[in-house]
């Protein structure tokens, strides 16, 4: 009788244990912190919901989440939590002083890692940029705390977010995340390996209210508190002239400095990313324009329009220009390798002038030897980066989706009788008076 | 008689543990389980929507099995340090005779005068009719190139307080969903650019000033309530 007394307990207690997203054993301390950094450096890849089956040959538990920006962040610390046993807190963004966490028990009859699955969905619908705010505080600059797990947020007009995967030797952050658009065309996730602009990280607000800039995770005990009250809160990124952030940033988390080739290569490569990533974007636009002849209606308009990514492909082309020019005005360039400084010079042919005189003097760019990043952008048509930087430079690329290829390539400057004859919205143009 | 041996004690505090558990689980888990349902369903019953909306029950606030809430009310923190607080960050602004957070925030949007204000974030607490609670969260929304434009979410609770989100069909405005119901509690984020060039973060609840961080020209003056810091 005792042995099925105790069985019968047994069975209640299991049942009100999987009340729970996860049964969390493990409290968060300064050794899971370090384990969470850790897993974010080794595990946290763009194909991380992508992959069917983990490298161990079984399923991949993740697979097909889709996420953007903002649910990529939070999926970052969730799933460690999970797979560690620790507690997930946050701030419930639609009732102030309430909070969500792996306690509820809305999926108590699915097995776990579908209660898991339910639990980041049930995030993704709930959470947003306008919610990283409540469960994270601006940190200092050091390599102790921007690092591994930690995540970069926009201010609310660019409502943007990314996760720091790394903080390279040469203090350069390793950044995954994700995009609407990105969210729509795949399970991928993005990296690059260079800074977001600042000016566009901080716009418009460059203050601790604007909450943009490094973050990091809040204890759960801090939740729903003044964030000016959470251990470790800083306004040092705020204190920095904004002209000189990234360098300055860049200085304090360096462990090496970067040699002029290796800056300039990973500078080349974020931008050919620009161009090569945009291609797929541009055909999900020319996908839909080819079976819906009709003008847009705007959240149509709004998938398939590019001005945000085109205005990231022009920062990291004057990221990469400002480089350059900085190096030449160093040491003249010369710890660059020739061909490097053949392909720059094929894609800044005037550094010495202004971003403007340079943009009208440039002709049409050919491909030649020192062409770099050649891309097929439609069906038999390629260029390389130079020409892209030309076009996008003179503002011939197109950002609209009503533009058919040839006008969103800059092939033809637009806008097109269609483009002219339908709604747009949210454009966006170079701005060359900047150096 | 004989002495109660110890496996026959050990074994009554295993029944009445177990009992306990399952009262525990009867009414926590089933009974409270299903009176949720009935309330957060589509189903009106507006005979009892009178009674029910002053049921303390109902209420957000004092919601039974709600996650966690930590929201700090005045009395919470005895701290007030804003006039000193103030004093440091803003010596021109406390020989106003500003006595409050509101009357700082009055001042700033009146005397100084606002250049820009931006609502980045509403939260409104409904109660239907059938006294069942629903949340309208309105956010600048992420999925658009836009750096302006809203969303609506629509939320009614679980069982456990938590939020559940309702599909929208598309065609809704704040305002046709404020008309569901009653709004209980109104909470507001918004950010003002002054036309000293001065910037104020402020989170109102109810037109209460619940948190604000007024950055003077480089001093930021953050309050929770009336518990400041300078800095």
């Amino acid at each position: 009788m005792l042995r099925n007394l105790l069985f019968s307990i047994s069975l209640i207690l299991s049942a009100s244990a999987q009340a729970a997203v996860w049964t969390e054993v493990n409290d968060w301390s300064a050794t899971y912190e370090n384990r969470f950094a850790e897993w974010v450096r080794s595990e946290w890849r763009v194909d991380f919901f992508s992959r069917k089956y983990l490298p161990n040959g079984q399923n991949n538990p993740y697979y097909g989440l889709r996420v953007d920006c903002a649910d990529t962040v939070y999926s970052m610390r969730i799933i460690f939590a999970y797979e560690n046993r620790l507690p997930f807190v946050a701030q419930d963004p639609t009732a102030s002083g309430k909070t969500i966490s792996n306690k509820m028990s809305r999926w108590d009859k699915e097995n776990e890692i579908t209660r898991v699955r339910n639990f980041l969905w049930f995030i993704y619908e709930t959470m947003s940029t306008r919610s990283l705010p409540n469960d994270t505080y601006p940190i200092a600059i050091s390599r102790d705390t921007i690092r591994s797990g930690a995540l970069m947020a926009t201010t609310k007009k660019n409502h943007h977010s990314w996760t720091v995967k790394e903080i390279l030797p040469i203090g350069v952050p390793h950044l995954v995340f994700n995009s609407v658009v990105g969210s729509n065309s795949g399970y991928g996730l993005q990296e690059r390996q260079s800074w977001p602009n600042p000016d566009w990280v901080f716009e418009t607000d460059f203050t601790p209210a604007g909450n943009a800039g490094f973050r990091y995770w809040r204890p759960a005990s801090y939740i729903n508190k003044p964030v000016w009250e959470v251990p470790g809160y800083s306004e040092e990124q705020y204190r920095i002239p904004l002209n000189k952030w990234v360098r300055y940033v860049q200085n304090r988390l360096a462990l090496r400095q970067e040699t002029d080739n290796q800056l300039i290569t990973r500078l080349m490569k974020t931008t050919c990313e620009g161009l090569t990533g945009r291609v797929i974007a541009v055909n999900d636009g020319l996908g839909y324009l080819k079976k819906n002849s009709r003008c847009m209606d705007y959240a149509t308009y709004d998938t398939y329009s590019t001005p945000n990514r085109d205005r990231r492909v022009f920062d990291d082309f004057m990221s990469l220009r400002r480089s350059y020019r900085e190096i030449l005005q160093i040491n003249g360039g010369n710890q660059l390798s020739a061909d490097l400084v053949n392909q720059l010079n094929k894609i800044f042919p005037a550094i010495q002038k202004s971003v403007a005189t340079e943009a009208a003097q440039m002709a049409v760019q050919g491909q030649t030897a020192s062409s770099v990043c050649v891309t097929e952008y439609l069906p038999g048509q390629s260029m390389d980066l130079a020409e892209f930087k030309r076009r996008l430079f003179l503002g011939l690329i197109s950002n609209n989706p009503h533009d058919d290829g040839s006008y969103r390539w800059g092939e033809l400057r637009g806008p097109s009788q269609r483009a002219r004859s339908c709604q747009s919205w949210d454009p966006w143009s170079p701005d060359l008076n900047q150096e | 008689m004989e002495p109660i041996k110890l496996k026959t004690w050990i074994l009554w505090a295993l029944v009445l543990f177990g009992l306990g558990l399952l009262t525990d689980y009867y009414f926590l888990h089933l009974l409270f389980h299903e009176k949720q349902n009935a309330l957060n369903g589509a189903k009106i019953v507006s005979a009892e929507s009178s009674q029910n909306s002053s049921n303390p029950a109902l209420s957000d606030e004092s919601f039974l099995g709600a996650p966690e809430s930590s929201e700090s009310s005045p009395e919470d923190s005895n701290k007030d340090n804003f006039l000193s607080a103030l004093q440091n960050c803003a010596p021109e602004i406390a020989a106003q005779t500003v006595g409050t957070p509101e009357g700082l925030v009055e001042y700033l949007q009146k005397s100084v005068g606002v250049k820009k204000e931006d609502v980045s974030l509403e939260n409104y607490h409904l109660t239907l009719p059938n006294g069942s609670l629903r949340r309208i969260h309105v956010i600048v929304a992420d999925n658009t190139n836009s750096s302006s434009k809203k969303e609506l979410r629509f939320f009614k609770l679980d069982a456990e307080g938590y939020p559940e989100r309702l599909p929208l069909k598309g065609n809704e405005t704040l305002l046709s969903l404020l008309a569901l119901g009653t709004v209980t509690k109104h909470e507001a984020r918004s950010q003002f650019l002054l036309k000293d060039d001065s910037s104020l973060a402020l989170e109102m609840h109810d037109q209460k000033v619940f948190e604000l961080q007024y950055n003077n020209h480089g001093k930021v003056l953050s309050c929770r309530f009336k518990d400041c810091l300078c800095q």
